[in-house]
């Protein structure tokens, strides 16, 4: 085998120009196929880490009203049957297994002109009450001032921290601490700005969203949860955020939390429940869309690939034509058939792998081009890289077998009077 | 007796057209014997070479090699027999135009799985004995032709087969060089090796110590022997040849065809 080996890169060597011709529909399909490969996968991680946002894994809980988001409306009030997060909920929640911690939060999207600093309102933007896990499970770290304190809870403190969007909104060219901001006509003193461990904080819930996350939001102002029924004078349904291990576990955990939560409230309006956002699942819906446009680009590829097979065919068929004399000697001198058809089959192998190997080096040499020039993300994928390499030795085999048993059969005597 | 073929014949089909090429061939080498096959081009020397080296099969007759007739084996098993058997040396080397003479020459080795480190070993040995040790690394382009037959020579003995064919080992040869060359083999029967060897030359036939004629296909130790059943059978064919005058033959003429095929078979 070793020895098979050997000898076929000798005889490739000493037909550098022809074997590289030969290699060369190999070389192209398989680059072909590596650089639109890493293309998908980078795009796909892309798409991942956008809508879920790396490393911070948070899966959020809301409570839904059919399709939508419960939003409280002041008339109505509180829904029947829904009580907040009991502490003995939150124990439950917490020993759900991958959990890392979990936070009570309360929200009110602010169409009403809830928020005002001097003349500007935070329109569009949102309010949300928060306990003391909040900042801590989303991974929000204070840019400025401080965050809230045990006290600020216990007293019911009317302090308020902005997130960087709400800033902008509110406090245009200005230094918010310090400042006293309206909340439902209640005043609130800023004390401090918190901005997201990541790049944004997720709250897409669709792919429209994903396309328009990057649209400025007016901010988020957050107070503590205990101030909550002084502003809104409801002690309305809370939301969750869970942090969780890894993203992988998102969607299970989510499902885990909801559960409980629905077991532990009984609406009058059945269409009411807790439904935890499945963001990896948005994510692969996503992914899928701009993987089948890819799989065609493999498709052409995978034709490249036949041409490059039928080139190592046809050169092969040309060396056992010429190798006829070396190929009787052999067979005289006592090689089996077997032998034979091994060495020529070795020979196409090692010449397609080869082409392989270099369709991997050139195909991660243009996914790196790709992303340079087209602005595109790539990810270079090590299972695929092998794969290529892999189904290169197949073509060898599939291609070369022909060539090789034509060899393996020739008839010595035949082969040995040619001069 | 190392080898014996019984009333060997061989046929070629051309053109529906049926060419007998060896006719009742009967020869029967001892082991160490020292033979030379002479005759004139095309009488059929190497195809009765072909036959006793197991590459080709005779149309019919019996052939005994080493005890064992040869002539049911399955093409595994032959190749075995010219692995371990059997050594052949051709008129043209027939050497691996990019590999070394130690390489050339360890070629039959790695066909009978012998280990690495042994292979270059005895490689090397049979090198030796040819006398190229110090060539052992040149490729066949920079050897002579009388060292490139003996390095052929080298890998047809690396086996230590028995028997030793040469079809015209010394045709490429200049006067000299296949004096060396006949040297070694005098030397290799000495040792025990059964050398069957076809020439053209009778001062390279000298060498050997018996020598048949080949003539149209007739084989016989006497060479006006040989001639004359070689006319014979000729003329006789000539005959056959009347009634094969029509490709298909009519019922009448098969007669005559069938008493030909009695004979030979
Ligand atoms: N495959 C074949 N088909 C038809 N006829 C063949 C074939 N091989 C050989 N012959 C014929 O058989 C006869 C004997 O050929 P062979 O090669 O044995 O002669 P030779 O005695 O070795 O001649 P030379 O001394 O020139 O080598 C020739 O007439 C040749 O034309
Ligand atoms: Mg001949």
């Amino acid at each position: 085998m070793f020895e098979n080996i050997r000898m076929s890169f000798k005889g490739i060597w000493s037909h550098k120009m022809r074997s590289f011709l030969t290699m060369l529909g190999i070389i192209i399909g398989i680059a072909a196929i590596i650089a639109i490969v890493s293309t998908i996968k980078g795009t796909n991680e892309q798409i991942k880490e956008n809508l879920i946002g790396s490393g911070n894994n948070t899966v959020k809980i809301q409570l839904n009203q059919g399709d939508y988001e419960y939003e409280i409306d002041d008339y109505s009030g509180i829904p029947d049957g829904v009580t907040q997060i009991s502490d003995a909920t939150m124990t439950k929640i917490g020993k759900i297994d991958k959990v890392v911690s979990a936070s009570r939060y309360l929200r009110r999207t602010d169409y009403n002109g809830y928020v005002y600093y001097l003349n500007n309102s935070l329109s569009g933007g949102s309010v949300t009450g928060v306990d003391k896990n909040y900042f801590e499970t989303l991974n929000y770290v204070l840019r400025e001032g401080r965050g809230f304190s045990e006290s600020d809870y216990d007293n019911y403190n009317k302090v308020a921290v902005l997130d960087e969007d709400s800033v902008e909104t509110l406090f245009p060219g200005e230094d918010p601490v310090g400042k006293t901001i309206e909340i439902n006509k209640e005043p609130f003193v800023v004390i401090g700005i918190v901005t997201s461990g990541t790049t944004f904080e997720p709250t897409i819930t669709s792919e429209e969203d994903y396309y328009t996350y990057y649209e400025e939001t007016a901010g988020n102002v957050y107070i503590p949860s205990s101030d909550w029924p002084i502003v809104f004078q409801f002690d309305e349904p809370e939301n969750l955020v869970i942090q969780v291990e890894s993203t992988d576990d998102m969607t299970s955990v989510g499902k885990a939390a909801a559960d409980i939560l629905n077991a532990a409230i009984s609406p009058a309006d059945d269409t009411i429940s807790y439904k935890a956002e499945d963001l990896l699942e948005q994510a692969k819906e996503i992914q899928q869309l701009s993987e089948s446009t890819n799989n065609m680009l493999i498709w052409i590829a995978g034709i490249s690939l036949l041409v490059g097979g039928i080139g190592v065919m046809n050169i092969m068929l040309v060396t056992v034509t010429e190798r006829t004399m070396e190929i009787g000697l052999k067979k005289a001198i006592g090689a089996k058939k077997n032998k034979i058809l091994g060495q020529f089959l070795t020979e196409a192998v090692v010449l397609t792998s080869l082409g392989g190997i270099i369709g991997v080096i050139c195909g991660i040499a243009l996914a790196e081009i790709i992303s340079k020039a087209a602005d595109m993300p790539v990810a270079i994928s090590g299972p695929a890289a092998v794969g290529a390499v892999a189904f290169s030795m197949v073509i060898g085999i599939v291609f070369g077998m022909m060539p090789s048993y034509k060899a393996a059969n020739l008839d010595p005597i035949e082969a040995l009077r040619r001069e | 007796m190392i080898l014996s073929l019984e009333h060997i014949y061989k046929d070629y089909v051309q053109d529906k057209l049926v060419v007998p090429v060896l006719k009742d061939i009967n020869l029967s080498v001892e082991e160490g014997e020292y033979v030379a096959i002479m005759g004139p081009s095309g009488s059929g020397k190497t195809t009765l070479m072909n036959i006793i080296g197991c590459l080709d099969h005779p149309t019919s007759g019996e052939y005994i090699l080493d005890g064992k007739s040869v002539l049911g084996l399955k093409d595994n098993a032959l190749s075995d027999v010219r692995l371990n058997s059997i050594g052949f040396v051709f008129q043209t080397f027939q050497l691996m135009p990019r590999e070394t003479a130690l390489e050339n020459v360890s070629l039959p080795l790695s066909y009978a799985g012998v280990k690495k480190s042994e292979k270059k070993e005895r490689a090397m040995k049979a090198l030796e004995r040819v006398g190229l040790k110090e060539r052992a690394l040149f490729k066949p382009t920079q050897l002579s032709g009388g060292q490139k037959q003996r390095v052929a020579i080298a890998r047809a003995m690396i086996n230590n087969p028995k028997i030793l064919l040469a079809d015209e080992p010394t045709g490429a040869l200049d006067q000299k060089s296949g004096e060396q060359i006949m040297k070694l083999f005098r030397k290799l029967n000495e040792e025990g090796v059964t050398i069957i060897m076809i020439t053209h030359d009778p001062g390279i036939a000298k060498n050997a110590k018996k020598i048949y004629y080949i003539i149209d296909g007739v084989i016989s130790e006497d060479e006006e022997q040989a001639r004359t059943t070689a006319e014979a059978l000729e003329k006789e064919s000539a005959i056959d040849d009347d009634f094969l005058i029509d490709e298909e033959p009519s019922e009448e003429s098969s007669d005559e065809k069938e008493v030909t095929k009695d004979e030979k078979s």
